[in-house]
């Protein structure tokens, strides 16, 4: 009973957007200039901040998996606080940071003419913070659950590091990465409270999609109505796309439990 | 994918070419690898003094193995035998001690020397395998290739392949290990390390995780490489069966020690510690010759030659000489001495027996009795303690049961005496 409970409330609000869509608008809606740039806005920046996350994400995970560096435990802690911290704080701390009389950023203005402050650069950074712990953790947990013998099979096949790195810890923690990253896409996608603290709402630069639905329905509900399954759709589309290509990455690769028990 | 080529040829001669020079005699596949290799030189045999040192726990062993020689290493669990195996790998570092490979030294701690694990020239198959699983079977025997050579990836299959088609496995080069049977896994891990041509290859229980059926299949094959390999190879097992059919020469390490060194007859035949007795199947005993008696340490005594035949330390013709174990050093002499004993030789009576020149007759109580596929094996208080193992027909026909009293009659045949030559086999 509590179980259908709670799919009932998962759910329902889901169908209430389907129920209440004003699906004859919305064709003309996706033609419009605003909500075009800012679907743009949105995709542009989630990937973005996905592959910076990725590319600085997995060699951090790789460090707090593999290293034994005193104080990696609370590292690991600070590392992922993003992953609790209300959004908006997030926003706030970037800003005492980054901001135009932030800590760095004052030395960026003065020295460098960079303001970084209310730019699509602040929402792919106001991103980036909220959704990279998705990906270290996901990574983490992969290189720490890893068996460190292949690398070693690896070695004594003559694999040097680098390319035991690249020809067979990489491939191990691939599905992992991938898994990740979607995470952190679909994180990145639907940030509002740090990018609007951070970046604010200048449609054409900063005004991302879960922005313009926040605004849409102040004077316009049914845009809103339609802009929020635009947004669920793509959501949508990128979890099953993922979930096939990680069904298929699987079958490919065999599991390690069919090959121990040897059949 | 990697489609198959034809239907598998005939076994190809006795060596599969490897990416090293391949053996005289065998058609070059590729030229040899550009220098470097440290291994592999015809007469280069192992030679080590492997010393690690763990809390709680040290390995300290000093073993040679001949070019060609298979070296069994036999031994309870945690005694260290892949601890061996891992530092003359390179995969932990010596805390004393030196490995040498055809006078080539990989690692010696004195000098602070250690060859890294990737430029040992080293080939290692792991109990469960560790194939790499985002790689079909053809690219797994490939990598060594082409990580230690530096082979494309066409050169390092065309190199792979014949090592699958040797080992059976030219239909499944194209699959993933998750779609390869926990034999096909095995023989393609054999395949992988050996491709390469490795001047050692170390096999750490290459069968323990196999099933009866697969195991046999897969031993055959083992069999089959291990005999045309010129270079040393070291096969760590806990199975007696292993390391008597695959080894030219047996190695038992127990905590952390070498406890007996010998050709699988010797060491099948002439247990020298209690944990080799029992995986023998022998019950040992430690006591003083004296004649043609043997006085054991816990009390009571064995006739180990029949009666009159004993002159004191020579030669005779006796029965229980140790001529007839192809060993060929001769009877003990008296003084301190081991006696394995058969309990298969060892039969059980309800009346007293006659024991002739040849036996001895015990007065016997049944301890225990523990079943088995073909009968059983019983357990008996006497002095000395004994073992009989009787077949089902026996058992029926004895009707023992625990606390019954019987007689058991030990020929001098079922017992192989030999000196205790070494301190630890004194008395513990």
């Amino acid at each position: 009973m509590p179980a259908a409970l709670a799919a009932a409330f998962l759910l329902l609000p889901l169908v209430g957007l389907l129920v209440r869509a004003p699906w004859r608008s919305i064709p003309s809606l996706l033609t419009r200039s605003d909500v075009r740039e800012a679907l743009v806005l949105s995709l542009e920046t989630a990937t973005v901040a996905t592959a910076v996350s990725t590319v600085v994400g997995v060699p951090l995970a790789w460090v707090l998996a593999r290293q034994r560096i005193p104080g990696l435990a609370l590292l690991r802690a600070l590392v992922t606080l993003p992953l609790v911290l209300p959004p908006v704080v997030g926003g706030v701390a970037l800003l005492t940071v980054l901001g135009r009389n932030g800590i760095v950023g004052r030395y960026l203005d003065d020295w460098f003419g960079v303001t970084i402050p209310f730019t699509s650069a602040a929402v792919v950074l106001a991103e980036t913070f909220v959704s990279m712990p998705f990906l270290v953790v996901a990574v983490d947990g992969a290189l720490s659950g890893a068996d460190l013998r292949y690398e070693e099979a690896a070695a004594t096949l003559g694999a040097g590091r680098w390319m035991v790195f690249r020809r067979v810890s990489v491939p191990m923690i691939a599905p992992a990465v991938a898994g990740g990253a979607v995470l952190c896409w679909a994180r990145a996608l639907g940030e509002f409270g740090a990018t609007i603290t951070f970046a604010g709402n200048f449609p054409g630069t900063t005004q991302t999609m879960p922005l313009a639905v926040y605004l849409a329905l102040e004077n316009d509900p049914g845009a809103a109505i339609a802009l929020s399954l635009v947004l669920l759709a793509v959501s949508v589309a990128v979890l099953v796309g993922a979930r096939s290509a990680g069904r298929w990455a699987a079958v490919r690769a065999g599991s390690a439990a069919a090959a121990a028990r040897g059949r | 994918m990697t489609a198959d080529g034809p239907a598998p040829r005939p076994r190809p001669g006795p060596a599969a070419p490897t990416c090293r020079a391949p053996r005289p005699g065998a058609p070059p596949i590729l030229p040899a690898a550009s220098g470097g290799w440290p291994t592999g030189e015809p007469g280069a045999g192992l030679d080590a003094a492997v010393v690690v040192e763990r809390a709680g726990f040290r390995l300290d062993a000093t073993l040679r193995v001949a070019p060609g020689e298979t070296v069994a290493v036999l031994g309870p669990n945690g005694a260290g035998k892949t601890t061996l195996l891992r530092a003359l790998a390179g995969l932990v570092a010596l805390d004393s001690g030196s490995v040498r490979l055809g006078g080539t030294v990989l690692a010696d701690a004195e000098r602070g020397v250690s060859v890294p694990p990737h430029g040992r020239g080293v080939g290692f198959v792991f109990q469960d395998y560790l194939l790499f699983r985002h790689l079909s079977a053809l690219d797994n025997v490939a990598f060594g290739c082409r990580a230690r050579h530096g082979l494309s990836r066409r050169a390092g299959r065309m190199v792979a392949r014949p090592w699958l088609e040797r080992l059976g496995l030219a239909e499944v080069a194209g699959r993933r290990p998750g779609r390869l049977s926990g034999g096909q896994a095995q023989r393609v891990a054999l395949a992988r390390a050996l491709a390469p041509g490795p001047g050692l290859l170390l096999l750490d229980e290459p069968l323990a995780a196999l099933d009866a059926g697969t195991r046999v299949d897969v031993r055959a094959h083992l069999r089959a490489v291990l005999a045309d390999l010129a270079v040393p190879s070291l096969l760590v097992t806990h199975d007696p069966l292993d390391a008597l059919t695959l080894a030219d020469r047996v190695l038992i390490v127990e905590d952390g020690q070498i406890a007996q060194e010998g050709e699988p007859v010797e060491i099948a035949r002439r247990p020298r510690t209690d944990y080799v007795a029992r995986l023998m199947g022998l019950a040992l005993y430690r006591g003083v010759l004296r004649g043609d008696m043997v006085a054991t340490d816990g009390g009571g005594a064995l006739r180990v030659r029949p009666s009159g035949t004993a002159t004191n330390g020579t030669a005779t013709n006796g029965t229980a000489t140790n001529d007839a174990a192809g060993i060929g050093d001769g009877p003990a002499p008296d003084g301190r001495v081991l006696v394995a004993a058969r309990p298969a030789a060892i039969t059980l009576h309800m009346a007293m027996p006659a024991a002739g020149p040849e036996a001895a007759v015990v007065a016997a109580r049944v301890a225990g009795i523990e079943p088995r596929a073909d009968g059983a094996r019983v357990a008996l208080d006497a002095e000395p303690p004994v073992w009989a193992d009787l077949s089902a027909a026996m058992m029926a026909e004895l009707r023992l049961a625990v606390g019954v009293p019987v007689w058991a009659r030990i020929g001098v045949d079922a017992l192989e005496v030999y000196p205790a030559a070494r301190a630890q086999d004194g008395p513990r």
